[in-house]
């Protein structure tokens, strides 16, 4: 081979590009912007005139780390507008696969992401070097779930068994009693991971926030349910554009998402846990307990804490389910178009992802509207970077740029999942 | 050949990151008697893919801004980590950090090169930009070379 140097700045991977700027006069913050890149806008676009069954398909193609959450959503909307309702067992078999989601998601970014800035790593790499049973560990987790969403959804990455109205096949109980062992492991390893994490040191930052997530009164919410909030909020999906929208920001070619009264709120694993506690599983409930989790968090470092209960959870919940499996007969119930608007939600592994799709008679798509998680806590996340910036000035510019990203991190912004910089600059003018 | 591999990573939505899945088509058509994976580039995914692997070539869009797009660039990554400009701050999990990743974790490949294609675009979009198109034939038969099935 012949030798040369070449420097790559990036490899392709780039679902989603992150930046930071940050204008500091004195000890005043005068600017501050946090920018993600958003592929579904792309994607609304796209979906215009296609058949409404091709909708899960194409997109669960938007993140290639939470397939089923826009499956999920995007199904639920459908489903809606249609004036359908499915069987216990296809809400079963949908709840399995969003617990393998979490579990995939949720152990990337504890184990790969996030557990390194606690425990002082320049990244997973250099983590692994020092800790290489916790980071295997981590890996063999995340492999669990996504031996989940491959057994029953067809697929590991953009799964195809999800459709409008259940499930293309059902999968058989002996295919999901064999992942059996590897969800027992896996949950001891759950609760491993809690004691890990609630050793870490988290910095001080106590935010007033206005959380925001699902609830179902049955069950801690993933692929069903209302939309709550801590401000006594109780609504449908519905009625979700009536009290948030989303507005362009100046200097920025994001979509900011705020409440109809201009409040900037929170979603993910710290508000569905703070709203949905009492809908723990019992051992994610014991652990939570253990770890001193006391609702409300309002530590967004401590999320991390929260992201590991919520993995012991999904595991409980695989375990439950596979455990009084009856496979759905039809696996899908049929779904016959109507012209109208439909509203899905579900709570993908960052948090509450709304889909509005508008189809006519013949059920082609005429209008989509998608707002994921990440978008809807950007106000939050610049509010939090300020707070904490204000309070931490002190600190060196490298001390504070980490602990910046660290805070970013709490979110597990998609940008985390898909590339590979967060393109970062302080300006002390 | 049981333990050679071409492994192509890309994302079809984002015009020329997806000659990787591409590619992947176009060589799997061949019925080579080396596997082809597809993959997303998730690290877990990756790893597994590369447990108790000889040589493994990977395939990827690049920007190095060396080079017209759809220049043909090979590395090796044995030895050495991929030049990636490093962002020390990030934890982004990228195509080279899960090499160093298994590097940590003596779990990488005894040999591992990567054909990267030079991106013109990396915009939203489906559609490849005509150079890296024009470039597929030739970035084949490169694989082929490293591979060592030319």
């Amino acid at each position: 081979m012949t030798k040369r140097t070449i420097d790559v700045n990036y490899l392709a991977r780039v679902e989603g590009e992150g930046s930071l700027y940050v204008k500091l006069d004195g000890d005043t913050i005068s600017e501050l912007e946090f920018g993600i890149f958003e592929p579904p806008r792309f994607f609304e676009a796209f979906l215009q005139g296609r058949d409404f069954t091709e909708v899960p398909d194409i997109t669960s193609r938007i993140c290639g780390i939470c397939p089923i959450g826009y499956q999920t959503s995007s199904i639920n909307a459908m489903e809606d507008v249609c004036g359908v309702t499915v069987t216990p067992e296809i809400d079963a078999l949908r709840r399995l696969i969003y617990c393998g989601e979490w579990i995939e998601s949720h152990v990337l970014h504890l184990f790969l992401l996030h557990a390194p800035d606690f425990l002082g790593y320049q990244s997973a790499i250099h983590l692994a070097k020092d800790f290489p049973d916790e980071v295997q560990m981590g890996l063999r987790m995340k492999k669990i779930g996504n031996t989940v969403v491959q057994v029953v959804g067809g697929r590991e990455i953009h799964p195809i068994n999800m459709k409008v109205g259940g499930f293309f096949r059902a999968p058989t109980r002996r295919e999901l009693r064999a992942l059996v062992p590897e969800l027992e492991w896996g949950l001891d390893a759950a609760l491993r991971t809690v004691n890990l994490v609630t050793g870490f040191t988290f910095p001080d930052l106590d935010r007033n926030y206005l959380f925001v997530s699902m609830r179902h009164e049955d069950e801690y919410p993933m692929a069903r349910g209302r939309v709550v909030s801590s401000a006594g909020l109780d609504i449908t999906a519905h009625e979700y554009e009536a009290h948030f929208s989303e507005s362009h920001v100046e200097r920025s070619n994001a979509l900011h998402s705020l409440t109809s009264d201009g409040l900037a709120y929170h979603v993910g694993p710290m508000a569905r846990f703070n709203l949905n506690t009492d809908l723990l599983t019992p051992q994610a409930a014991a652990a939570a307990i253990r770890a001193n989790l006391v609702p409300p968090i309002t530590n967004p470092f401590r999320s991390i804490i929260v992201r590991a209960i919520e993995i012991v959870l999904a595991f409980e919940e695989a375990l439950r389910i596979i455990a009084e499996y009856d496979p759905p007969e039809p696996p899908a119930v049929e779904v016959p178009p109507v012209a109208g608007t439909g509203f899905g939600v579900s709570e993908a592994p960052r948090g509450l992802l709304f889909h509005r799709y508008q189809i006519d008679g013949k059920g082609i798509i005429e209008e989509a509207k998608i707002v994921p998680p990440t978008s809807q806590n950007q106000p939050t996340i610049e509010a939090d970077l300020h707070d904490f910036i204000s309070a931490n000035l002190a600190l060196s510019d490298e001390d504070l740029t980490w602990q910046c990203e660290q805070a970013i991190r709490n979110y597990d912004p998609c940008i985390s999942c898909a590339t590979h910089f967060l393109d970062l600059r302080l300006d002390r003018g | 050949m049981g333990d050679r591999t071409i492994i192509c990573v890309g994302n079809s939505a984002r015009s020329d990151d997806g000659v990787g899945p591409l590619i992947a088509e176009e060589l799997r058509n061949r019925d080579l008697d080396i596997p082809v994976h597809f993959s997303n580039g998730e690290p877990g995914e990756l790893l597994d893919l590369w447990r108790g692997l000889g040589r493994v070539v990977m395939v990827d869009a690049v920007l190095t801004g060396q080079g017209e797009p759809g220049t043909v660039h090979v590395l090796s990554a044995t030895d050495q980590p991929l030049p990636v400009v490093s962002h020390a701050s990030s934890h982004g999990i990228g195509l080279a950090e899960s090499i160093e990743l298994a590097r940590s974790l003596h779990a990488l490949p005894t040999d591992i090169r990567l054909v990267g294609i030079e991106a013109g675009s990396l915009e939203p979009g489906t559609e490849l930009t005509p150079a890296v198109r024009d470039a597929i034939p030739d970035a084949i038969t490169r694989i082929l070379i490293e591979v060592g099935d030319a």
